[in-house]
């Protein structure tokens, strides 16, 4: 006779939390499938001919002849590898920019006391609210006039000038959240702000920052509009601007070829998400959204 | 250990900043060096490519190729030129060709010909094909004209072998109503074709009649429009054309076409895409003149299916002339292209790729020289405001499918709308 | 976004050493990036709002001559605001309760939870892809899987959703509901802040699972519900890429999806009318800046935030 056998309460229990568990895995790989339908499509779709891809739905295609990705890696004047390289480095930039800025302003206004700041963190926000059609033009002339226009400087410095006010508004509540004394005491041992900054809040932070580091890196990776303005030959092209090239509405497309290569695009940041996703949590979680 | 971490950080930063370096495009580019954007896909990039690296190795200039999609082509163009930086070698589409050179952002290229540049064995039509105002602001690199597409295996089934290219508006009805029977509620005869503006077009033109003046007005009145609605109502109604649920799923891309969707045995579109159309369709395809009105004329015209211009801006207009005087009249430029971009203009070059054409590839050849016999006078080039038109009329003419308006409410609104943009550009 | 009035009523306040210039220092990058990047493209913009400006000329001051089109005789204008709230009030709600469903099916450690929400993300990763694109169209039209499907269930034969003016706008909204891993992921990180003892307590005292969502998690959520809904608020006005790629750029059928930043689009890059656009978002910024604020004065009401008690 085990122990639960002898309380029968606490085994109806364990059984009535065991089918809940099986309902909630029924439900949850349920709701997957659904998510998962448009990713299977498109790996179908990526071992299909052109010619089927829009007549037969099946998820299941005719053969797993490789050549749409074989062809695809090599269809554009410069190979894929090309672009996974410009996607990376950009996203790289992005994420030591968005880190670093970002965490500088929102020290200053989670716990420095200067004139304006409730201006300026208002001013912060309202910049969330932007639709960004309306900026794009007076930028680019801006780029174009400092000679930035086909490099990556343009999707890049802006990332080292806090302009996540997303990111922003996190790190302030994360770092509102750790103790005050830590600071206090720092300051009655001479630490300066930039002290208090670099040795006790970054390293408490380490939660938040990786969120904002994972967010951007997603968010970089998956941008389409300003690479899309700013790099010209194709040879600076990102993965995402580099799909587009796949598609001409008017004539002729590689459909398979297309389908291919956006299931390669999404493998690295899926893998990416799924390493990391504890941590995002965890970031958000901890910096309290709860004000 | 933080203090490790802190450091790896900031070196790992810089590490990382001066890899990003060795990966950075230089600064500024050399002056020697010539930028060509097209909209295309990688078979069409791969040709212009391979005719820009035959032009650098035999000129020793530099070319850098930007290439994108069609539908991001032109916010990607408009941007660049509202910057003053547009590419020196810009691929034009008919419609917007008049937009660019009204605002003088495209070169006129009377000052580069006939040397470097040399039309000389264009037919006129091709060449004229690009003028605006009188003056030639681009090059075509293929032509076409517009074409119905349709499945050969539906055709059959109704007892059409071979579609007579003097068919009428009549056998089209009679040959749609027959095909719709076959699969009833799931597969029509025809395509929607109210809603496409070159359609309306080619239907004005069959009656001697205009869509645009040569001052960029609205040259079609209401009761043309109410016309050309009514018989595509009758059509719907009759059950030859799709209904409009169906005809709506068209966005104007070549998958969304009925015929692509496998909802319709006839789609109406330009010549050179019917290898487009093709490479998605699994039956075999084939295409043919509009249908004919009785007494009329035949409505269709030669026109570019892709124009090469140059940027007023460039600061190497005789150079970029050069390429396009190789891409349009020496051999390995004009082989390494093909017929990918519609048929060449130039005789000599038609020439020159014949030996090597496809099925398909004859077919646009035959096509064009067909349609070229009877031609009419190619219309003046569709005026500022011309782009905004066509998503009017496809709006229009879907709530009139719809049933949300009556033919005639739908004409009133169409022309007036239309008189409004055009006026308004 | 409470946290503002916070952080300035906060003990920060009260004290009297003056931190202008460190303050200033760290907010540099900020300043200069705002300055720079933001506000000055952003004052272009208006300027060019009083233009007529197409792009490949130079802008000519027009007045008010944009404004006054648009609220007198632009009826696309009507109608992209009309459709941008229809999106809106089915989206908002319908992600959130969604996101949140999901998030309290997954918290308290399930296993395999990390394969879950990495999947449940896939969507949010696809995003503006042409490959959704031509599956949606695919998905929705007359003979697709979705009727295919109602008609095995139900026998009912289904419109074409997303070629029927009337219907097409809900096959975004399904898009944008399926794209829920941002607000998910944020439920997920609020659900993990309360505390498991506030369950257990209730459990003694008889409460049901259903009165524990009402009574304990729902309460204490508020805040992050309420951040979510702001966040998806802005990003609903925003939202350009769904109704770009799937309906080809056009907005149809009949301009039923024509959001309001696909006709700002439209106006500025297919009809070369910049000026017109740049007016047009300066009304969206005022129309976004009024819901966000609606939002905050309301969120007294029903928002509770423990340190308030």
């Amino acid at each position: 006779m085990n122990a639960e056998a002898l309380h029968p309460s606490r085994q109806a229990g364990a059984q009535k939390s065991a089918y809940g568990a099986v309902l909630r895995h029924a439900l949850l790989i349920g709701a997957s499938i659904i998510m998962l339908y448009p990713l299977l499509w498109m790996l179908a779709s990526s071992f299909k001919p052109d010619s089927l891809i829009f007549s037969d739905m099946s998820l299941i295609p005719p053969s797993l002849n490789p050549r749409n990705y074989i062809e695809g890696w090599n269809a554009l004047e410069v190979s894929f590898s090309r672009f996974y390289w410009n996607s990376f480095v950009i996203a790289v930039l992005a994420v030591i920019g968005n880190v670093m800025s970002c965490s500088l302003a929102a020290y200053a206004f989670a716990r420095l006391n200067f004139r304006g700041r409730k201006l300026f963190f208002a001013l912060m926000m309202a910049t969330l609210m932007l639709p960004y059609h309306v900026t794009l033009i007076p930028q680019y002339v801006l780029f174009l006039n400092i000679g930035w226009v086909d490099t990556f400087l343009p999707l890049v410095v802006p990332k080292f000038m806090a302009g996540d006010a997303f990111a922003i508004f996190l790190m302030v509540q994360f770092f509102r959240s750790l103790p005050r004394e830590l600071d206090e005491a720092a300051r009655i041992d001479g630490c300066g702000p930039w002290r208090i900054y670099w040795m006790i809040v970054l390293p408490l932070s380490k939660p938040v920052l990786a969120t904002a580091a994972i967010l951007t890196f997603l968010w970089t990776w998956n941008d389409f509009f300003g690479p899309l303005i700013y790099l010209n030959d194709i040879s600076h092209y990102t993965v995402p601007l580099a799909l587009r090239a796949f598609v001409d509405t008017t004539g002729l497309s590689a459909w398979g070829q297309l389908f291919a290569m956006s299931s390669l695009a999404l493998a690295p940041i899926f893998l990416f998400f799924l390493f990391f996703q504890r941590l995002i949590i965890n970031g958000i979680a901890m910096s309290g959204l709860k004000g | 250990m933080t203090q490790v971490t802190r450091r790896k950080f900031v070196v790992g930063g810089i590490a990382a900043a001066s890899l990003a370096y060795a990966g950075l495009p230089a600064f500024g580019q050399s002056g020697a060096r010539l930028r060509c954007f097209w909209w295309g896909n990688p078979e069409r990039d791969r040709r212009t490519r391979a005719a820009l690296d035959a032009y650098q190795q035999k000129s020793g200039v530099q070319i850098s190729s930007e290439s994108i999609g069609w539908g991001e082509y032109w916010t990607k163009l408009a941007t660049q030129t509202a910057g003053g930086n547009a590419p020196d070698l810009i691929q034009m589409d008919y419609r917007y060709i008049y937009e660019y050179a009204r605002r003088n952002t495209l070169l006129a290229l009377e000052g580069v010909m006939p040397k470097p540049l040399d039309l000389a064995t264009f037919s006129a039509g091709a060449r004229d094909s690009g003028k605006v105002d009188g003056k030639l602001y681009g090059v075509t690199l293929g032509t076409n004209s517009k074409a119905m597409i349709y499945d050969t295996a539906m055709f059959e089934k109704v007892g059409v072998k071979s579609l007579d290219p003097n068919w009428t508006w009549e056998d089209m009805a009679r040959i749609a109503g027959e095909i719709s029977k076959l699969n009833p509620g799931k597969y029509w005869g025809t395509g929607d074709n109210s809603r496409w503006e070159q359609g309306f077009e080619h239907w004005l033109n069959q009656r001697k009649k205009l869509l645009y003046t040569e001052e960029g007005k609205a040259a079609f009145t209401r009761d043309d429009v109410a016309e050309w609605f009514e018989l595509w109502d009758k059509l719907r109604k009759s059950g030859a054309c799709a209904p409009a649920e169906v005809a709506a799923m068209n966005t104007g891309s070549v998958d969304q076409y009925e015929i692509s969707r496998g909802t319709a045995a006839m789609s109406y579109a330009n010549s050179n895409q019917v290898v487009a159309f093709q490479a998605i369709h699994k039956g075999k395809l084939a295409m043919s003149v509009f249908p004919n009105l009785k007494g009329g004329v035949s409505g269709h015209y030669i026109k570019p299916a892709m124009l090469m211009s140059i940027s007023s801006r460039s600061r190497a207009q005789e150079e970029a002339a050069k390429i396009i005087q190789f891409m349009v009249n020496e051999e390995p430029g004009v082989k390494a292209l093909g017929i990918e971009r519609g048929v060449p203009g130039s005789s000599e070059a038609q020439k020159m790729i014949a030996p090597d054409l496809d099925e398909l590839g004859k077919a646009q050849v035959d096509y064009v020289a067909a349609v070229t016999k009877v031609a009419v006078p190619l219309p003046p080039p569709p005026p500022k405001g011309a782009g905004e038109i066509e998503t009017l009329l496809r709006r229009v003419a879907d709530s009139v499918a719809f049933g949300k308006q009556g033919v005639k409410e739908g004409a009133v609104q169409f022309h007036t709308e239309a008189v409004n943009v055009l006026a308004r550009a | 976004m409470h946290g503002v009035q916070k952080i300035v009523k906060g003990p920060a306040a009260n004290r009297f050493r003056n931190e202008d210039l460190p303050g200033y220092l760290f907010l540099a990058p900020w300043i200069a990036g705002f300055l720079l990047f933001t506000l000055g493209p952003t004052l272009a913009s208006l300027y060019l709002s009083f233009t007529k400006f197409d792009l490949l000329s130079a802008p000519s001051f027009i007045g008010l001559d944009n404004y006054r089109f648009m609220f007198t005789s632009d009826q696309r204008f009507g109608n992209a605001l009309r459709v941008t709230f229809i999106y809106l009030m089915f989206e908002v709600p319908l992600k959130l309760a969604f996101a949140l469903a999901v998030a309290m099916m997954m918290d308290k450690g399930i296993r395999g939870g990390d394969v879950y929400r990495a999947l449940f993300y896939i969507p949010s990763l696809l995003g503006g892809s042409v490959a959704i694109a031509v599956l949606w169209r695919q998905l929705f039209q007359g003979d697709g899987i979705i009727n295919r499907a109602l008609f095995a269930l139900f026998g009912v034969q289904g419109p074409s959703w997303i070629s029927n003016p009337e219907t097409s706008i809900y096959t975004l909204v399904i898009l944008a509901v399926w794209q829920f891993g941002s607000p998910m992921i944020i439920f997920l990180a609020g659900l993990r802040q309360i505390s498991p003892e506030l369950y257990e307590a209730a459990s003694i005292d008889g409460a049901s699972k259903s009165k524990q969502v009402w009574r304990i998690t729902l309460p204490l959520l508020a805040p992050v519900i309420f951040f979510n809904i702001v966040l998806q608020v802005i990003e609903g006005f925003k939202a350009f890429t769904p109704a770009f790629i799937i309906s080809g750029g056009t907005g149809g059928p009949v301009d039923s999806t024509l959001f309001y930043t696909l006709y700002l689009y439209q106006e500025a890059f297919a009809h070369f009318r910049m000026g017109y656009a740049s007016a047009l978002a300066w009304v969206l910024l005022v129309i976004i800046a009024v819901f966000t604020s609606i939002s905050f004065f309301t969120s007294k009401y029903w928002v509770f935030y423990e340190d308030e008690r």
